[in-house]
């Protein structure tokens, strides 16, 4: 059983050239391997190979033993009609025995690689007989082609391509070892002998025979003229020759005629040997010639002399009796292709025409037309409407971005400015820092009217600076004498600084916040948002790091779990590389990592080390590149790199895929352990990936001092500083100086 | 008389010999072009020592394969030769017929690091070696006994020691 299993529907990226074309070399290396296997496989039906490939984990090619040769051959052929697969009879020619396999004509196979000979069951190269076989091939087929060729309907570009094709083969021959020699070469060497004469006259007398139902009135010819017939023979048939007869008459058997049939030989051209039997049942003597109703053209080829049974010419002799019901069909001159209307005679059947004529199946007209490649960047037409909005959002932004202002999103379909100095000057009137969404309306927006400020808190508001949004470097240096200082030195006293250790020990945490951030009261009466994550993320990488880091940086408990590779990794060493690993190769081994270093010869200049195990961390493997990493950190720490980086990138991938992640609900007491836990980490305050985990965001302190304040102003409301705004920004400032 | 000129260096250069590791190096490169022929010849042994299962595994990407059969195997005594040039366990006939000169795994050896596991038919114990750029670098009893008569071999990093042709057939895989 044949099993084909790799698949060739896969397509590359069209997007990167470099990998389509890769990707085409290694599919050829790929098919070259599975032809080397499936033609080792053809004649050693015995044998089981399996061809697979690591890379895509899939069986590229299975031939199981216990397989049928015919089945193989044919999968080999890739035959869909049995009927065209014809096996070579055995032929001895001298010490060569020839046999083998063949595709009938039209089948044939846009190149060689469907031509394999073997010697011996060796497969060789053996350009004589391929080219030999070709020409067969060639002369049988080419004519049906330029038939077709004439129709009104011929489609050129199948007719091309079928013209093209080759011969597909199987050739297995037989001879004694001293008479050839062999040139080594990839694939299959190259055969030489003394004389290719006998063997290639063989070869072909084994394909014609073959192919006779399929052959021209020439390779008829010679088929029969190697089984030496006489030429007065032919020049008689031709005088008797007056009707063209039927096919039935031309194949009737004959039972008593058997004349003596010639094959070519090493003694001579001609010799007798036992006769033969055409295909189809045909004999010699029934089928020496055959005639048509318009070429009775002689055609005199001393190949197509036809010898008697004692081997001499006799032109007086008439034809017997039995042999007058044949006609004569001469063959025609070189060059000129048979006709359309010898087509029986020709031997190809009009099923076989009427299949040459769609070869392949190729049909032009069924192929899509070609479009050019649409730049995805250009608008198309639907889009017309977009790139118009496009460009009169860009056209209405200009007057805006000349004054440097950012524009927030504007509304789409806005009608253009008319009168673009307007628009600058409603620019000028205002702030000069930057337009307000109001004053925007105003100006774009012609048809609704101007909305006027309804209370003064508006205008307030949007003169107003929200001092959150502001650096923190303006909050101590602004002067309190405005609202906006003031407001924005509150808020930097009641935002604190920086958080420190202590502000963890004994904090407090209170309810989850969106299942994602804890809020904290520090012991210091500080406000904090803890991210329930990042926390997690922490304390996890802490236990796993105590787990397989020792505190001197080294494996814990001395040693690693190490991991056997299936297949060693190269690794191949610089000049200043080898030295390393003598230098930390202890650490190294107990890290987990197993390696053979080769060193430089003369054969093999470049160093090279294969890593046989790795280290195994949490059911992870290590790599060869780690490895060098990390003798090169020993090596610029001087031995005090700590753990490798591949372990810490393990660990860290290992916390952050096993906390505590968004979306988790937890209950208080939960959040309180996570809060103590974060609390007892080395590293509190970031992450495994370095983010924060806890962020400082109000003093609780200062703000119930604030508060205080302001109850005070209310209670007085006729205290020191006046009334209103003026009485509470007076008691704010002394409450800041103070 | 003409006087003809004497063209050419006034001291001609002495002849010497390639070295020895040079010369197998062009031995190699003219016998061995590609990954698949590594892999063809590979297989011609295996079929000759009567497998009757031939297992291949490919990987274009690190240019190595792995063969596995279940052959005849190698007697012991013989895998300290493995990898030496002109060594053949054929038949004079089959020399003469497929060329067989000892040269195929020879030049694999050369350009790759080879581990040949093989236990021998007849025998109980199953013999690996290791050899690179045609140096035996080790001969021990293999780690995994085999169960069955046969042979592995492991080619790893095939032309280590041609940049050019390597590059191509890494650029190609």
């Amino acid at each position: 059983m044949i099993i084909n299993l790799h698949s060739s529907v896969c397509r590359p990226s069209h997007d990167n050239r470099y990998l389509f074309i890769s990707f085409c070399r290694l599919k050829k290396e790929v098919e070259r391997c599975r032809d080397v296997i499936a033609g080792l496989a053809l004649l050693r039906p015995g044998v089981t190979f399996t061809l697979y490939d690591r890379s895509t984990r899939s069986f590229i090619a299975k031939y199981i033993k216990g397989r049928s040769q015919v089945q193989s051959i044919s999968q080999f052929f890739n035959c869909t009609s049995p009927e065209d697969l014809t096996q070579l009879r055995a032929i001895s020619a001298g010490n060569w025995t020839v046999a083998g396999w063949a595709m009938r004509p039209p089948q044939g196979h846009p190149n060689t690689s469907r031509q394999r000979i073997f010697i011996n069951n060796y497969a060789v190269k053996a350009p004589a007989l391929s080219k030999s076989i070709d020409e067969i091939f060639t002369e049988s087929y080419r004519a049906i082609i330029k038939v077709q060729g004439r129709a009104p309907s011929a489609d050129l570009l199948s007719l091309r391509k079928a013209t093209n094709l080759h011969s597909m083969f199987l050739l297995d021959l037989q001879c004694p070892p001293e008479v050839i020699e062999v040139l080594p070469e990839p694939g299959g060497g190259t055969v030489l002998l003394e004389d290719w004469t006998p063997v290639v006259a063989a070869v072909r007398n084994a394909v014609l025979s073959a192919w006779d139902s399929v052959l021209n009135s020439a390779l008829l010819s010679e088929v029969e003229s190697h089984r030496g017939h006489r030429e007065d023979q032919v020049e008689a048939a031709v005088r008797h020759a007056s009707v063209p007869r039927r096919e039935e008459d031309l194949i009737a058997p004959q039972a008593g005629a058997s004349p003596s049939v010639f094959l070519p030989s090493s003694s001579g051209p001609w010799s007798k040997s036992a006769p033969s039997r055409l295909g189809n049942g045909r004999t010699m003597s029934s089928h020496i010639l055959r005639a048509g109703p318009l070429n009775h053209r002689t055609h005199r080829n001393p190949s197509n002399s036809i010898a008697t049974n004692n081997g001499e010419y006799n032109r007086n002799n008439k034809p017997p009796e039995k042999q007058q019901s044949s006609v004569l069909r001469l063959p025609p001159q070189s060059g000129e292709p048979p006709r359309a209307a010898y087509s029986t005679g020709s031997g190809i059947s009009r099923q076989q025409l009427s299949s040459a004529s769609t070869i392949r199946g190729v049909d032009a007209q069924a192929l899509p037309p070609l479009l050019p490649p649409r730049d995805p960047y250009l608008p198309s037409s639907s889009s017309n409407s977009l790139l118009q909005v496009y460009r009169h959002r860009r056209e209405t932004s200009r007057p805006r971005m000349a004054e440097g202002s950012a524009l927030a999103s504007l509304p789409k379909k806005r009608p253009r400015s008319s009168t673009p100095s307007a628009s600058l000057a409603s620019l000028s009137g205002g702030t000069g820092t930057g337009l307000h969404p109001l004053s925007l309306g105003q100006e774009t927006a012609p048809t609704a009217p101007p909305a006027a400020p309804s209370s003064a808190l508006d205008v307030i508001l949007s003169t107003w600076r929200n001092p959150a949004m502001m650096p923190a470097a303006t909050g101590a240096s602004q002067t309190v004498a405005t609202l906006d200082g003031l407001s924005s030195a509150v808020f930097a006293r009641l935002r604190p600084e920086a958080l420190a250790r202590e502000d963890l020990q004994g904090a407090r945490a209170l309810h989850q916040v969106e299942c994602k951030f804890i809020p904290i009261i520090s012991s210091t009466g500080k406000l904090a948002l803890v991210d329930q994550h990042a926390a997690d993320e922490r304390v996890q990488l802490e236990k796993l790091k105590a787990q397989i880091v020792s505190p001197s940086g080294g494996p814990a408990g001395g040693t690693c779990p190490s991991l056997q590779l299936p297949q060693p990794q190269p690794l191949r060493l610089g000049a200043d590389e080898v030295p390393l690993f003598a230098a930390y190769g202890e650490a190294a081994v107990a890290w987990g990592w197993r390696w053979v270093v080769y060193r430089a010869s003369a054969c093999a200049p470049e160093a090279l080390a294969e890593v046989t195990a790795v280290p195994l961390v949490a059911t992870r493997g290590l790599t060869a590149t780690d490895l060098r990493l990390y003798l090169h950190d020993m090596a610029t720490t001087h031995g005090g790199a700590g753990p490798p980086a591949g372990i810490i990138r393990i660990l860290n991938s290992i916390a952050c895929r096993s906390a505590i992640m968004f979306g988790d609900e937890l209950v208080p007491a939960q959040c309180q352990d996570l809060v103590d836990a974060l609390e007892a980490t080395q590293m509190c305050f970031v992450c495994a990936h370095g983010r924060p985990t806890t962020v400082p965001l109000v003093d609780l302190v200062a703000a119930g001092k604030a508060a205080a304040v302001l109850q005070a102003s209310r209670a007085r409301p006729n205290g020191g500083g006046g009334v209103g705004l003026r009485g509470l920004k007076f008691k704010l400032k002394a409450t800041l100086e103070n | 008389m003409e006087v003809h000129p004497v063209l050419g260096p006034r001291e001609l250069p002495e002849l010497l010999p390639i070295p020895a590791h040079e010369a197998q190096a062009v031995r190699s490169a003219s016998s061995l072009s590609s990954l698949w022929h590594a892999v063809e010849i590979c297989c011609i042994n295996s079929v000759e020592a009567a497998a009757t299962e031939v297992h291949i595994e490919l990987d274009f990407g690190t240019c190595s394969f792995k063969i596995n059969d279940n052959g005849h195997g190698l007697a012991p005594e013989g895998m300290s030769l493995l990898g030496s040039w002109n060594i053949t366990s054929k038949s004079k006939l089959h020399n003469q017929l497929g060329g067989h000169r000892g040269e195929g795994l020879a030049s694999i050896c050369s350009t790759a690091v080879v581990e040949i596991t093989s236990r021998a038919a007849g025998s109980f114990e199953t013999h690996s070696c290791l050899i690179r750029a045609e140096e035996l670098l080790q001969i021990k009893l293999a780690t995994e006994q085999r169960s069955r008569s046969g042979t592995v071999i492991s080619v790893r990093d095939l032309f280590f020691n041609r940049p050019v042709t390597r590059k191509a057939l890494t650029n190609s895989g």
